[in-house]
């Protein structure tokens, strides 16, 4: 084929017209987009990667030989079972009660309808084993209920596992459908009333079609966090192994990392499967409201009003009993034996003392600081840059919500306990936890901010620059202005997560870098319920005194609309 | 400065948003280009801002190859249709900010913002934040905030769609007055004929991201080229040119033998009895009363080969005098008589 000098020109030219450079700031997006996708790599791939290499290493080579022993032994498929079990009855459990209670707040004239609201979301500020904490206090061997009424049963195992689950994910499924049901438009239910229909009807027709998304959100997100949860299936699962336990088990028990990397791949698999499920289910059907949609109106009935408002209190006080008794033990002399007030436990007469305060403290201000440029720039590359790395970026900056905490923290240890990795240098320190919360958290903490990117037109970026605005000018003086509200929503999503996560960092912490939610648990684990349960509370306190500035602060500035609690 | 836009294309994905479009603007001259949503106006607009690269083409301004150069260093001044003032900034700062990238000094800056907000008469305005002000003031000081780094070329992106009615009337004379006093070159991004036609010195009518036609709004509303334009801008019947419809061969056509006709409604005049038997006769089916024009809907008497064919008349005044069903006479000038194809 011969091609005339004429068209050889143009096609010269048309080359050279798409890739000469348009400017440095061309180049410095990418540059920017993989300064992005690099800690991405380092922090949540590569460990991945060593997972993956150190399961399917076996004495005879690399094979699948792990796989099979575990695959093939009877212990192990019990295992799965269990976790199979537990994780599909609490998910049913705390879906449906959740939704109940969002329908109550959002869809009744239920009273003081935020202080509701509020306790539903306390299991968030605690960490994340306060539920098997307070169950054992209320029901366990010498629990409340034990010793003041001399009956002698044991809330340990199965049934103690799925009560303290359904507690710990009930927030979680609540903000879902809360955030659905306060979507709604009034002339659907006018309609609907009109035509005939009676309340049942309406609510089969009208109210669950149009949160069937969100119960699928919510039966995902549930899911997930009940099947990688290890924290409330230690202290309350006895002689009930689920596979989170097992992890923990084979590695810190019997420092075999082989099997325990195994059943990590085996985790995470399941754990794919579903935040795949949910983002797709969330990526085509964003239920929105048409444009003329009117505000619900609350038609007070009385016999409803009366059975959500018993069913609401009943759900609060659970909430508040399992955590008030938290609080309540921390301040007795010797749990249960001496029951008089006592502040001996806040002296935290215990190993490492006071430290561990401070090191969960240093790390969720070290991840809220990290995370925040980590997931806002993120977001800002993805949203804002239009280059052709927008859509692997994205996908790999939600990459570690489908990580189970254990898995990266396992993969840490594999990837970075190696004196030739750069990143060892920061091994074994707070620093390389406070990293750790920040990739374990990450897509949540890039949605956040992506989703309030999206509503801030772009339109405004374009008018900076043509303007004359550089890059930096435009992101110091116009987007930062307008993001930071939510930057700071960010920031405290990172602290408040730092502060009560377990299952990430169990694996990095050293005696000197221990953080407090671990220490709960190692207490617990020792049946030193007083000193646990003050850790828990102080954790308790330093997560709801950062929100309760992050809120001052917003309000200060006129901010009141932002949430906070995610 | 004169502008250049030299075959320039741009496609998403599939869907081709221009297609190898060409124009010339002259300096000072207000260009509007008019078209339906989705026919590629605004992405021109963008690729002339520096916003969106063309996949091929290059625009000129003053003969300058303008393809490396990026959106912040092309001084052009740009007003969208959402305001996009910047909300965290007051009217002034929101005015000065295009001499702050450029590092105007103190006292320049504010000599000038000061000029820009007695220009678009917000003197008092000046310590405000946008959303304390009206759309229409927002638009004004968002056209001030485009102006004052002094651009070479004004661009504007529907810059009166969202602003209510009697609002973007006032607007429009303003834009004009300003624009000529000025004499700044202009491409104005709208779809609504009655703005184009009222404001520009030439109209460019797009469609599919194509150009459809160029031309001063007398020429594009009067010697339309094509169906789309004649339908596009103001209302015209469209008929086959063999249905005894007399036309004289004006607009220079140059096709072998024309085939279809255009006629505005205004130029079809109803006369009360049947006149000769060369001319049109038709039923009045439908009577519109607008107040001041009465649009009548007239069905011609069937011909052999042909079906029926329906056309609209507009006549002025009440046409009290019409009737359903009766039978009128259509006289109709030659020469207002448009061939399209």
């Amino acid at each position: 084929m011969s091609i005339s000098p004429t068209s050889q020109n143009r096609l010269a030219q048309s080359f050279i017209q798409r890739t000469a450079p348009m400017d440095q700031e061309a180049l410095l997006k990418i540059v920017v987009a993989c300064m992005v996708a690099l800690p991405l790599i380092v922090f949540v791939l590569y460990p991945l990667i060593h997972i993956l290499g150190k399961s399917i290493q076996t004495p005879e080579g690399i094979g699948l030989g792990n796989y099979y022993s575990v695959l093939g032994n009877r212990r192990f498929l019990g295992l799965v079972y269990n976790s199979f079990e537990v994780t599909l009855v609490t998910t049913a459990l705390a879906v449906v009660l959740a939704y109940v209670f969002a329908y109550g707040i959002q869809r009744t004239k239920v009273p003081v309808k935020n202080l509701f609201r509020l306790i539903a979301l306390i299991p968030l500020f605690a960490p994340s084993l306060v539920q098997a904490q307070g169950l054992l206090l209320l029901l366990g061997r010498n629990g409340l209920v034990n010793r003041t009424l001399a009956t002698d049963f044991s809330i340990y195992g199965y049934w103690g596992i799925v009560i303290s689950s359904v507690l710990y994910v009930f927030p979680y499924a609540f903000l879902i459908f809360s955030a659905s049901l306060a979507m709604a438009d009034n002339r659907l239910y006018e309609s609907s009333r009109i035509l005939g229909a009676g309340p049942w009807r309406t609510f089969l027709t009208v109210t669950l079609p149009s949160t069937r998304f969100a119960t699928m959100a919510s039966i995902f997100v549930v899911f997930t966090l009940v099947i990688t949860d290890f924290g409330n299936p230690m202290v309350i699962g006895g002689d009930y192994n689920v596979l989170a336990t097992e992890v923990y088990n084979q590695v810190i028990g019997q420092a075999n990392f082989e099997l325990g990397t195994v059943i990590g791949m085996v985790l995470l698999l399941p754990v794919a499967l579903a935040v795949a499920a949910e983002k797709m289910f969330n990526r085509n059907n964003q239920i929105q409201l048409a444009d003329h949609a009117q505000p619900m109106a609350i038609m007070p009935h009385k016999l409803r009003d009366v059975l959500f408002t018993v069913y609401t209190v009943s759900v609060s006080l659970c909430i508040l009993a399992v955590v008030g008794i938290v609080i309540f033990a921390s301040f007795t002399h010797l749990w249960p034996y001496r029951m008089n007030f006592s502040l001996r436990h806040y002296a935290f007469d215990v190993q490492n003392g006071i430290q561990p305060l401070w090191n969960s403290m240093y790390v969720g201000l070290m991840a809220s600081g990290i995370g925040v440029v980590a997931a806002g720039l993120g977001a800002y590359v993805t949203e804002r840059f239009k280059t052709f790395l927008d859509s692997p970026l994205y996908f790999l900056c939600l990459v570690p919500a489908a990580v189970p905490g254990m898995v990266l923290g396992l993969g840490y240890i594999l990837a970075f306990n190696n004196p030739s990795n750069p990143v060892h240098a920061i091994y074994g320190s707070l620093l390389l936890i406070a990293i750790c919360n920040v990739y374990y958290y990450h897509a949540q903490g890039f949605l956040i901010a992506s989703t309030s990117m999206k509503q801030i037109s772009s339109n405004y970026d374009e008018a900076s620059a043509t303007l004359g605005g550089t890059f930096a000018r435009t992101i110091r003086k116009v987007t930062l202005p307008m993001m930071w509200p939510t930057l700071l929503g960010v920031a405290v999503f990172f602290f408040m997560r730092s502060m009560v996560t377990l299952s990430a960092v169990i694996f990095l912490i050293t005696p000197s870098s221990q953080v407090a939610a671990v220490s709960v648990l190692l207490l617990e684990d020792r049946g030193a319920v007083n000193q646990a349960a003050a850790f828990s509370v102080c954790i308790m306190g330093m997560v709801v005194a950062s929100l309760i500035i992050a809120r001052l602060i917003l309000n200060y500035f006129g901010y009141r609309n932002i949430s906070l609690i995610r | 400065m004169p502008l250049d836009i030299r075959n320039v294309g741009k496609s998403f994905g599939r869907i081709k948003a221009l297609d190898d479009v060409s124009l010339s603007i002259g300096t000072g001259e207000l260009i509007c280009f008019l078209g339906p949503s989705g026919c590629g106006k605004t992405t021109l607009l963008r690729v002339i801002a520096g916003l969106e690269r063309p996949d091929s083409g290059t625009v000129l301004l003053d003969n300058q190859d303008l393809s490396t150069v990026p959106a912040r260093k092309r001084n052009f001044g740009m007003v969208f249709q959402s305001y996009t003032l910047f909300p965290n900034m007051t009217i002034w700062a929101n005015i000065a900010y295009g001499l702050e990238c450029r590092k105007w000094s103190k006292k320049d800056t504010a000599l000038q913002v000061n000029k820009m907000l007695s220009l678009v008469h917000l003197e008092d305005q000046a310590h405000k934040y946008p959303h304390q002000l009206s759309g229409g003031q927002q638009q004004r000081v968002a056209l001030a905030r485009a102006l004052a780094p002094g651009p070479s070329v004004l661009l504007l992106d529907e810059p009166l769609s969202a602003l209510d009615a009697k609002v973007r009337e006032e607007l429009r004379e303003e834009i004009k007055t300003l624009q000529q006093r000025l004499e700044i070159t202009t491409i104005m991004v709208t779809h609504d004929q009655e703005e184009a036609l009222t404001m520009a010195d030439r109209i460019m009518v797009m469609k599919d991201g194509r150009v459809m036609q160029t031309g001063t709004p007398m020429e594009i509303y009067q010697l339309p080229e094509n169906p789309f334009v004649a339908q596009f801008i103001g209302r015209m019947n469209i008929v086959p040119a063999d249905i005894g419809i007399p036309f004289s061969s004006n607009g220079g056509f140059k096709g072998p033998t024309p085939k279809t006709l255009g006629i505005r409604p205004e130029n079809i005049h109803l006369l009360d009895p049947p006149e000769a038997e060369e001319t049109l006769i038709g039923v009045v089916d439908r009577i519109l009363r607008l107040g001041n024009v009465t649009r009548v809907k007239i069905t011609l008497k069937k011909r052999s080969g042909h079906d029926p064919i329906t056309l609209v008349s507009e006549v002025q005044g009440s046409g009290r005098d019409l009737h359903i069903g009766e039978e009128l006479s259509l006289v109709i000038d030659p020469e207002t008589v448009r061939v399209l194809e």
